[in-house]
C-alpha cells in the first residue's frame, strides 16, 4: 500500500476525461431506445396478408357506422365507429392478440370497444383462420389518413408489451374527401361474433 | 468564554495514544516526511488487484444466481419445459410431476398442498378425419375451410381422483408449430383428458380412453403428440 498524497498526473487526467467523453458519446450517438425497444413494424394495406412471425393477419374490410348493434346490446358512437374486420391465423402456438388501436395523423390513439359483438382482443391457435371485428369510436378529424395497429402485445400507454416484437400497422386508405363522406353516413352495422373465417378471406379486396 | 487553542505539534516520543500509525512523530497528517526512504518497487496493477480479479467472476456468478429466481418463479412453471418421457405412438409413457393445489376444488383435503401427479398414457392412434362428431350440446362443429382435423386417441391409467385440469394434448409439426395447445377442444369440451360425461376435473376410473380433435394446417407434417398439464413436465409420443 502506498501512503501520502497521490499525485495528479497527465496520464490519470487523460484517463478520466477520456472515460467521461466516451460515456457521453455512447449515450449521445448510440440510438438506445429506438435500437433496443421499438417493435418490428410490418406495414400493409386493407386486403393484404401480413406476416408477423407469430401470426398472419389480414384486414379484410373497413366500414364506418353511427351505431353498432349486437345480439343483446347496441352502442351509439360519440364520434363515429370505424368497424374493422380482421382475420388472424396463428403460426406458432396458442396466441392472444391483445393490441388493437387506431392512430390518426396527429398521433392520437383510439382503443377498441367491446360493445355489441365488437372485440377489443382476440385469441387463436394454429390450424385455422379466426375472424374478429374491432370497433373504434373516433372523432371526425381522426378519419383521414388513419391507421390501425394490431399485435399480440398489449396496447398500453408506452407499448411496453410490444417491444422487440412484430406489430402490424395497416393504412385504412381514407382520403380527405372520403372522410367527409364517411362522417355523413348514418349507418348501423351489426358485427358478427368472432368465429372461423373462410380460408379465402385473406387477400380479397374489400 | 471560549478560547481557541492551536494544538502543539507533538515532539518525538510524545505521540498520543491512538494516533494513526502512518503519522510519524513530529508530523501532521498530510505532511511529507523530509527523509522519505526510496519507495519499494511498485507491483503491477494486475498483481495489486489479484484478489478482486479472482473474486470478479465469483461475484458475477452470485449476481446472476441472485436474479435467477425469475426463471423458476415466472418462466419454469408456465408452459411445457421438461420432457420426462419420450416413447413411440402405441407405447406407454409415464408422466410424473408436482403441482400446487390452491383451492382443492374437486378434492378439498388437497387444498394448499403440493400434490404429486402420476399418470400413464398411451397414444393409440392419430388419424385425419373428414368430419367431427356431434358435440354434447350446441351446434354441430364443422371443419373450417382451409383446415384439416385429426382425431387423437389416448389411453390413460392413473389412481382415482388424479387431477386432470389444464390437460393439453397437442400435435407438433415438423416445423415446431403446436396445434391444439389449448385445453379446450374444437367441440367445446373444456378438458381433453376427461371423459365427456365427467363431472369434475379428477379421474373417476382407474383406466379410460379419450378421443380428442385437433385442427391443423393441411400442409403440416405432424411428427409428435405432446401431453402435459400446463407444465413444466410433459411427455412426447413420436409418430412413425
Amino acid at each position: 500500500m502506498r501512503h501520502g498524497r497521490r499525485r495528479i498526473t497527465w496520464k490519470g487526467t487523460a484517463l478520466v476525461v477520456g472515460a467521461v467523453a466516451a460515456g457521453c458519446a455512447l449515450v449521445t450517438y448510440v440510438p438506445q431506445v429506438q435500437g433496443v425497444d421499438t417493435p418490428f413494424v410490418v406495414k400493409g394495406a386493407v386486403g393484404e396478408t401480413l406476416d408477423l412471425t407469430y401470426a398472419e393477419l389480414t384486414v379484410t374490410d373497413v366500414r364506418v357506422a353511427d351505431t353498432v348493434a349486437g345480439f343483446s346490446d347496441a352502442a351509439a358512437a360519440g364520434g363515429t365507429f370505424v368497424v374493422i374486420d380482421a382475420t388472424w391465423r396463428a403460426t406458432q402456438g396458442e396466441t392472444h392478440f391483445s393490441g388493437a388501436e387506431i392512430t390518426d395523423r396527429q398521433g392520437r390513439r383510439f382503443w377498441a370497444t367491446n360493445a355489441a359483438e365488437c372485440s377489443a382482443t382476440a385469441a387463436a391457435q394454429p390450424g385455422y383462420a379466426w375472424r374478429t371485428t374491432y370497433c373504434f369510436d373516433v372523432p371526425r378529424d381522426a378519419l383521414e389518413g388513419a391507421t390501425v395497429r394490431l399485435a399480440r402485445g398489449d396496447d398500453d400507454e408506452d407499448h411496453a408489451d410490444q417491444r422487440r416484437d412484430a406489430v402490424a400497422v395497416v393504412d385504412l386508405g381514407i382520403t380527405a374527401s372520403e372522410a367527409d363522406q364517411l362522417w355523413e353516413t348514418t349507418e348501423t352495422v351489426s358485427p358478427e361474433a368472432p368465429g372461423y373465417a373462410p380460408a379465402s378471406a385473406g387477400g380479397s379486396e374489400g | 468564554m471560549t478560547t481557541l487553542v492551536t494544538p502543539a505539534v507533538p515532539g518525538p516520543g510524545e505521540m498520543p495514544q491512538g494516533a494513526p500509525p502512518s503519522v510519524r512523530p513530529g508530523m501532521l497528517p498530510g505532511m511529507l516526511p523530509p527523509d522519505t526512504p526510496p519507495p519499494p518497487r511498485r507491483r503491477g496493477w494486475w498483481r495489486r488487484n489479484i484478489v478482486w480479479l479472482v473474486l470478479l467472476p465469483v461475484a458475477v456468478a452470485v449476481a446472476a444466481g441472485a436474479s435467477s429466481f425469475r426463471v423458476w418463479a415466472f418462466w419454469w412453471p408456465v408452459g411445457l419445459h421438461l420432457e420426462v418421457d419420450r416413447v413411440a405412438v402405441g407405447e406407454r409413457a409415464h408422466l410424473e410431476g408436482e403441482y400446487y393445489d390452491t383451492f382443492g376444488l374437486d378434492v378439498p383435503e388437497r387444498a394448499q398442498t403440493t400434490v404429486l401427479r402420476k399418470i400413464d398414457a398411451t397414444v393409440t392412434s392419430v388419424e385425419q378425419v373428414d368430419q367431427l362428431p356431434a358435440p354434447e350440446y350446441g351446434d354441430p362443429a364443422v371443419i373450417p375451410d382451409g383446415s384439416v382435423a385429426y382425431a387423437v386417441q389416448v389411453h390413460f391409467a392413473a389412481e382415482l381422483q388424479t387431477d386432470l385440469s389444464l390437460c393439453q394434448i397437442m400435435l407438433v409439426s415438423e416445423e415446431g408449430t403446436r396445434y391444439g395447445e389449448s385445453s379446450t377442444d374444437v367441440l367445446g369440451s373444456s378438458n381433453r383428458c376427461s371423459l365427456p360425461d365427467a363431472e369434475g376435473f379428477v379421474s373417476e376410473q382407474p383406466e379410460w380412453d379419450v378421443t380428442t380433435y385437433v385442427l391443423a394446417d393441411p400442409d403440416a407434417r405432424i411428427t409428435q403428440v405432446r401431453l402435459g398439464f400446463g407444465g413444466p413436465e410433459y411427455v412426447t409420443f413420436d409418430l412413425p
